[in-house]
């Protein structure tokens, strides 16, 4: 008992174990708190609307909840439609207020939770394939838990640091044979060894699975854990009949014989070796060598000793195929591995941990062990150095003035020098253009001369002598080129020098470390973004709605801001035409939304000192709100279709005979 | 001098682990190398189509000078299949004996893929170089205009780089293709090195020589330099061990060593290349700059397990340093702030990058090409690292007193 005790002070205190451990946990939980992001984020996104209907849809696949759902889509559909008319109607005067807002709650009651609705019926073409062992639940949870496939570095890297210095730190202190002439070294000392190694690392893994289920129950929750495996698409194929939490309790089995198995290696190969280098490196390279350079198929599971433990989940994957691109023919990409497969490779690897474990106790030494010499601040210096070179990636502020942008013209921009605007003559090949207001002459905007690897959006946004586009990078690596990067690039039209002030990978996966990490790349939305425009520290992109980015540290956030293609911007409000049509601006500065009284509209304008809208309450006529004395006026005693304003010019189109008009503002 | 570097040698790195590590991460990376070819040549001769004879044999045809001739015989053998495909109509059978591969679908996704694509790219190369070129003369006069002397400079490298450059044969690619962004060996090469290096400060100081050898006259400052030019040799040793084996065994599993005259722009990827050699010779200079990469690193290892007692902790860091290089290299992989980029050493090890685009590094308002910028950091962290080791290591008492 005496020795065990002793064993244990030397693990923890002398070389630091606890240290090692406190730091694991906390790296653990800093990668947990950051690194996840929900599989499916559109569920997240809209997690009240989601529940509304889970709750009704819950569980196994009924006649009555199919029924439901059909009805349900049909009712929602209907509703869009209706509510258009009674807008319509409305404003027209074929109805009154009060009978307006009472059939427009009711319709709005039934689309309430439309976005919940799209992701269930999602969820619903799934189950539906196969009802008797796929049901409804929320799977974001699940899916954290069960359905990735990354290896713990860290806690690769934890064993190493606690396992190898048990039997190695004695053959450097040349105290092996001393020891072994002692009476309580020995056979019972290896014994007592090998005993800490295994409580400790079921300790930690115990601590860090509860750790981890816990930690996504809070953030996601884990309800439902008795519905069968298959409800989750990741195990879709598998044919074990298995629940969720069961499947994570296996999986918690086996990822502890893994790393008992690992540490048990560990423990031989130093034994074997007697020196920190050639133990520390084998163990190093049958682990990663393995895991990085095996491709993701059911071999790196069965044939590859603790590895295919510490990972796990494919243990639990059915087949899975895949239709190759190029050839258009079907490839498998994972068999599965079948339960007979699994007992062999289990008892093959228990089989050789009993007999390093013989081994090692019959190899049996002693150690003794003293304080190591602290040589952190070096290594502290040039672990530094490295994470320095990750900071100070941020955009630069240079104005105060701020140009108005306006999503009609996100596609040109105008300041006291040139004209910019997409050029569309040639529609596959779509370039950005401005015009020297002085000579008239017309350049490309993007000067990179090699062009055949990029792609600009068609829109633009400028701000005084800054002009921005939208740039994505093509990668021909492959037979079949695609994109994998978008950026924004800022221009100075003083001197035409590019800068990029954001950039993204637009890959649905990340791959790190070689494709062994592989993370959920929520970024990827922002493709395909239909304009944008931004302020010294966000960005704003503008799709069906508005996602606010920050220059500097990338978080992205979604505005709950209907954007129908009529947005402005003028560096501190975000204006958008809002519920029953009224006038509405978004504060970015402190978040706040508030409305422009009595303005209802269907198209506006804005500009520094005014907006021009359609008046909804006048026909579609077009007026002008003077935006420093509050005052409306009417500008064009005709209803209008669509209006334009460039320069001093209003270009409008005249609803009954639908030619275009011009007006001069200050005629008006 | 040479003697005590010998001495080094053999003391860290002459070992039978060491050896053994070798052999057996050779045998790894060819076999890596063979499954490259089964998982991505789509004429790989495990497959059971018979797109591998039908390639080979339609190659012989088609190989060498692209000419009006060879491209009016593939487009009458081609536009047929091409008709017969569009509407998704023809029939799916498998032994249709007026087909190359039995199959009128296969027969058109061949052609397309190895055929018509890349042809098409080697025809269209000189117009769109040529594109390049005149966009570049045309930037010259607007940013001489303007006075911007940086952007001046800039485009006169490009249209430099991109005149009369053009792709006159065709051949089999696909070798360099995978070739060249093949990492799997950088990374075993810096494993080894990683356990060859990590002993070489540390081995004495476990059986407490260190500090005898301080009182020789040998000790000190002279095994230091020796130290670091066995290891420097060491690591120059493994590098050319591996970058030979990859180009052999790629050569052997790809069964051709073909292409090796064309120029590098050859390869899709490679449109926009930052210098203009033939592929044989980019693959030298490549294996060269990897070699250089992996040099700093591997004199990053040897800083951080020179005050260390025993090779745990150095290990430990060396992988935690790897990781970081490689996730930093990845997350910037085609980002545009070359700077970021250029001066992570591994960069140079998976130098793909560098090399595929034109990118430049202002330099005090001299525009640096990325992989001449990229050289030069990697030089710089060489000497000083270098310097740091020699000034940090223990220094010889007796020598010094003298």
């Amino acid at each position: 008992m005496q020795t065990l005790l002793y064993e244990v002070k030397k693990m923890y205190i002398f070389q630091k174990g606890l240290i090692f451990i406190v730091l694991f946990i906390v790296m653990h939980f800093f990668i947990l708190v950051e690194v996840d992001k929900p599989v499916n984020s559109n569920v997240e996104d809209n997690i009240t609307q989601y529940s509304f209907y889970l709750d009704k849809v819950r569980g196994h696949l009924s006649s009555q909840t199919e029924q439901f759902l059909q009805e349900e889509s049909h009712k929602i559909n209907e509703a869009k439609v209706e509510i258009d008319k009674l807008y319509d109607s409305y404003y027209n005067g074929d109805i009154t207020e009060s009978t307006f807002i009472h059939e427009r709650s009711k319709l709005e009651e039934v689309i309430k939770n439309q976005e919940g609705f799209d992701a269930i019926f999602e969820q619903y073409i799934y189950v539906r394939e196969k009802p008797d062992e796929r049901y409804f639940l929320y799977t974001n949870g699940w899916n954290a838990l069960l359905g990735t496939e990354n290896l713990d570095y860290f806690a690769v890297i934890l064993i190493l640091l606690l396992v190898s210095p048990i039997f190695c730190q004695e053959y450097e202190n040349s105290m092996d044979s001393l020891t072994l002439t002692m009476k309580k070294g020995g056979r019972s000392q290896a014994v007592c060894k090998i005993l800490l190694v295994f409580t400790s690392i079921i300790i930690l893994c115990i601590i860090s699975f509860a750790f981890t289920y816990l930690f996504y129950d809070l953030k996601y929750g884990l309800q439902n854990g008795s519905y069968p495996l298959q409800s989750l698409p990741f195990f879709s194929t598998s044919t074990k009949t298995l629940t969720l939490l069961n499947t994570y309790l296996y999986l918690c089995l086996f990822k502890l014989f893994g790393y008992i198995s690992f540490s048990v290696l560990i423990m031989f190969l130093s034994v074997c070796m007697k020196k920190y280098a050639l133990t520390l490196f084998t163990s190093v390279a049958l682990i990663f060598l393995p895991f990085i350079g095996l491709d993701n198929s059911a071999i790196k599971y069965v044939c590859t000793g603790p590895l295919g433990f510490m990972l796990a989940t494919g243990f639990f994957r059915g087949d899975q195929y895949r239709t190759d691109v190029f050839t258009d023919e079907i490839k498998m990409t994972f068999q599965e591995i079948s339960v007979k497969c699994l007992m062999i490779s289990f008892f093959i690897l228990l089989f050789f941990v009993i007999f390093m474990i013989y081994l090692v106790i019959k190899l049996r030494s002693n150690q003794w062990q003293r304080l190591k010499r602290k040589n952190m601040p070096e290594k502290l210096i040039l672990s530094s150095v490295l994470f320095l070179i990750t900071i100070g990636i941020t955009g630069c502020t240079h104005q105060s003035h701020y140009d108005t942008y306006n999503y009609s013209s996100h596609m040109s921009f105008q300041n006291d020098q040139y004209q910019f605007y997409v050029n569309e003559s040639d529609s596959d090949n779509t370039q950005l253009v401005y015009k020297d207001l002085e000579t008239g002459e017309i350049h490309d905007l993007v000067k990179t001369p090699m062009q055949s690897s990029l792609k600009m959006e068609r829109t633009l946004y400028g701000n005084g002598r800054y002009i921005y586009y939208i740039k994505y990078h093509i990668n021909k690596s492959e037979l079949k080129d695609y994109v994998d990067r978008v950026s924004i690039i800022e221009i100075d039209t003083k001197n035409f020098n590019e800068k990029v002030i954001f950039e993204r990978n637009t890959d649905l996966e990340k791959k790190l470390l070689m494709g062994t990490i592989r993370l959920n790349n929520k970024d990827a939305v922002l493709q395909n973004t239909g304009s944008f425009f931004l302020d010294n520290n966000n960005i704003y992109f503008i799709s069906s709605d508005v996602r606010q980015v920050n220059r500097v540290t990338g978080k992205t956030k979604t505005l709950d801001i209907p954007t129908n293609a009529n947005i402005a911007y003028n560096g501190k409000r975000i204006y958008y035409i809002g519920d029953r049509y009224q006038l509405s601006y978004y504060d970015t500065e402190d978040g706040t939304k508030g409305i422009v009284p009595e303005i209802i509209t269907t198209k506006f304008f804005l500009d520094d000192t005014k907006v021009l809208f359609l008046n909804r309450l006048d026909h579609k006529k077009l007026y002008i709100l003077n935006l420093q004395n509050n005052t409306v006026k009417k500008v064009l005693d005709k209803a209008v279709l669509d209006f334009r304003s460039e320069g001093d010019f209003i270009y409008y189109h005249d609803i009954n005979d639908q030619q275009e008009y011009k007006i001069k503002m200050s005629d008006s | 001098m040479i003697k005590l570097i010998n001495y080094e040698m053999k003391k860290h790195f002459y070992k039978r682990s060491l050896i053994i590590a070798l052999l057996i991460f050779s045998i790894i990376n060819v076999m890596k190398i063979s499954s490259i070819y089964q998982n991505n040549s789509l004429i790989s001769n495990s497959d059971s189509s018979k797109w591998c004879d039908v390639y080979w044999q339609l190659y012989d045809e088609y190989k060498g000078q692209i000419t009006h001739e060879k491209i009016q015989k593939l487009l009458s053998v081609y536009r047929p299949i091409e008709k017969q495909t569009a509407d998704l109509t023809a029939s799916r059978r498998m032994d249709n004996p007026d087909t190359y591969t039995g199959n009128v679908y296969s027969d058109y996704y061949l052609l397309t893929w190895y055929y018509i694509q890349p042809m098409e790219y080697a025809y269209m190369y000189q117009s769109t170089a040529d594109d390049i070129v005149k966009r570049a003369l045309e930037n010259m006069i607007f940013f001489r205009d303007l006075g911007n002397k940086y952007k001046l400079n800039q485009n006169k490298i490009i249209a430099k780089l991109f005149s009369d450059r053009s792709i006159t044969d065709f051949s089999y690619t696909e070798m360099y293709q995978n070739y060249l962004k093949y990492d799997f060996s950088s990374l075993l090469v810096l494993l080894i090195c990683m356990y060859g290096l990590v002993s070489v400060f540390v081995v004495e100081k476990e059986s407490d020589m260190d500090m005898l050898l301080l009182t020789t006259e040998a000790g000190g400052k002279k095994t230091i330099v020796a130290k670091l030019s066995a290891s420097t040799l060491f690591i120059s040793f493994i590098c050319l061990w591996f970058w030979l084996l990859d180009f052999i065994a790629f050569g052997l599993v790809f069964h051709s060593f073909e292409a090796a005259s064309s120029p590098i722009y050859a390869l899709k990827s490679f449109e926009n290349a930052s210098v203009s050699l033939t592929l044989g010779q980019y693959s030298f200079l490549s294996a060269l700059i990897k070699t250089a990469g992996t040099l700093v690193i591997g004199l990053t290892f040897l800083l951080i397990s020179l005050k260390s007692k025993n090779a745990l902790i150095p290990f430990i860091w060396n992988i935690i340093l790897i990781s970081i290089l490689v996730i930093l290299k990845e997350t910037l992989s085609g980002s545009e702030h070359i700077l970021l980029k250029v001066i992570n050493p591994f960069i140079l090890v998976e130098n793909n990058e560098l090399f595929s685009k034109v990118e430049f590094i202002n330099f005090f308002g001299i525009p640096i090409l990325s992989y001449l910028a990229a050289s030069g950091f990697a030089a710089l962290s060489g000497a000083i690292l270098t310097l740091i080791i020699h000034k940090a290591a223990k220094k010889n008492v007796i020598a010094g007193r003298r």
